[in-house]
């Protein structure tokens, strides 16, 4: 039998903010500022898993659409990168080069944004995730099916996305944690 | 003075600022002691919100604060996801066995069951995030119930009292024993969990 191209077909992934889970008021650390977590996991996509009805392979579940929704979700600490805030006060009114000064504090938001992937930059985590798990999960996960069981279906779809997933993950890191995603190129801020 | 002595002495000072470093990095911040009065007075709201992120700071005072709140979780969907998201931040022994009761104990609703288990899963590497979801039919296994995410830039704090080198491995023992628990689907998550964890068993 011969596998469907399935190469211009796409995962289901969507971005979004958490605006619950906010970052710690007192950043400690750059990550406080911004993260991204990129979830990716097999599903049965609605009305894309067909059971064939009659001929030789009766019974046996396929998918017609790609079997990974994935998510990437970005927390921004809106209230840290704001006028007036602890950070905001934290940093000195005037700085030496390199080190951040209060002046820096708001500007440096929607670069944050724009690293994290709100915008869907193709160098930021999440355009990166998404790429990557468009290039590498669709084919891997092609020919997958079961007889009679969706249970079944869903497990070996996992299995077969796993490493696709793995690599994208990897390479949505940044730069310094082997990815490639390149760093803000900001001034130094001080830290609680 | 004998050589042995002062190699002894010169040992002790290197332990002694070792000691120096370690305490100033576990200070609580100015913000700590008013976020864990605002707790003790029943807030609710924002203001249980702002006092549950602002504890996530405070390696002394936090992990207590937080691991009192486990007995006797919010009803409140976001002040539960706010302190399941605190407790997987903070990584302290206190907070490992408050998450681990809570996770534990069935009658606790399933919410906070679920959100006590993304605790752990915070206790057992900085990095591991879970989002649950509803499955699309019924009958499938714990993959159709769960998204994992390694974070991207981890935020995990430590608190004054370590993780101890066990806590992975008490994890996956918590793991294990909701892996046979009655709720259907606390069972199936646990279950798929204890065989995905290993995996992220790196560096902690």
């Amino acid at each position: 039998m011969t596998a469907r191209d399935w190469t211009q077909k796409t995962v289901n992934h969507r971005v979004e903010e958490d605006t619950v889970r906010k970052l710690p008021t007192h950043p400690a650390q750059p990550a406080d500022l911004g993260t991204h977590e990129p979830f990716a996991q097999a599903y049965l996509p609605p009305n894309a898993h067909p059971q064939i009805q009659s001929g030789p392979n009766e019974g046996m579940f396929y998918f017609t659409e790609v079997p990974v929704e994935a998510l990437s979700r970005i927390r921004i600490n809106r209230i840290a990168l704001s006028t007036n805030s602890d950070f905001y006060n934290l940093q000195p009114k005037n700085a030496s080069p390199g080190k951040c000064k209060r002046s820096d504090v708001v500007p440096f938001l929607p670069l944050v944004e724009d690293h994290e992937g709100l915008t869907l930059s193709p160098t930021s985590h999440a355009g990166v995730f998404r790429n990557e798990l468009n290039r590498q999960v669709p084919q891997a996960t092609e020919h997958v099916v079961s007889l009679n069981d969706l249970a079944l279906l869903i497990d070996r779809a996992d299995t077969a996305a796993a490493p696709g997933i793995q690599a994208a993950r990897n390479t949505s890191k940044d730069q310094k944690d082997g990815g490639t995603v390149p760093p803000i190129p900001y001034c130094t801020f001080k830290y609680f | 003075m004998s050589k042995l002595l002062r190699s002894f002495q010169a040992l002790a000072l290197l332990e002694l600022i070792a000691f120096a470093g370690v305490a100033m990095a576990q200070q609580d911040g100015s913000w700590c002691a008013p976020a864990e009065a605002s707790l003790r007075s029943s807030a609710r709201g924002d203001t249980y919100h702002r006092a549950i992120r602002d504890l996530v700071g405070c390696p002394v005072s936090g992990p207590q604060a937080l691991a009192a709140q486990w007995a006797h979780p919010p009803e409140d969907t976001v002040a539960l996801q706010i302190l399941g998201d605190a407790s997987a931040t903070l990584r302290d022994r206190r907070l490992l066995r408050a998450a681990t009761s809570a996770a534990l104990n069935t009658s606790n609703r399933r919410e906070v069951r679920l959100t006590a288990i993304q605790a752990l899963l915070g206790q057992f590497h900085p990095s591991l995030k879970a989002v649950y979801r509803t499955p699309a039919e019924p009958g499938l296994g714990g993959v159709a119930y769960v998204m994992l995410a390694e974070q991207d830039h981890p935020n995990d704090r430590p608190g004054a009292e370590p993780l101890p080198p066990s806590a992975q491995d008490d994890v996956l023992n918590v793991l294990r024993q909701l892996s046979s628990d009655q709720d259907e689907v606390i069972r199936k998550i646990s279950d798929y969990l204890v065989g995905r964890l290993p995996s992220f068993q790196g560096p902690k």
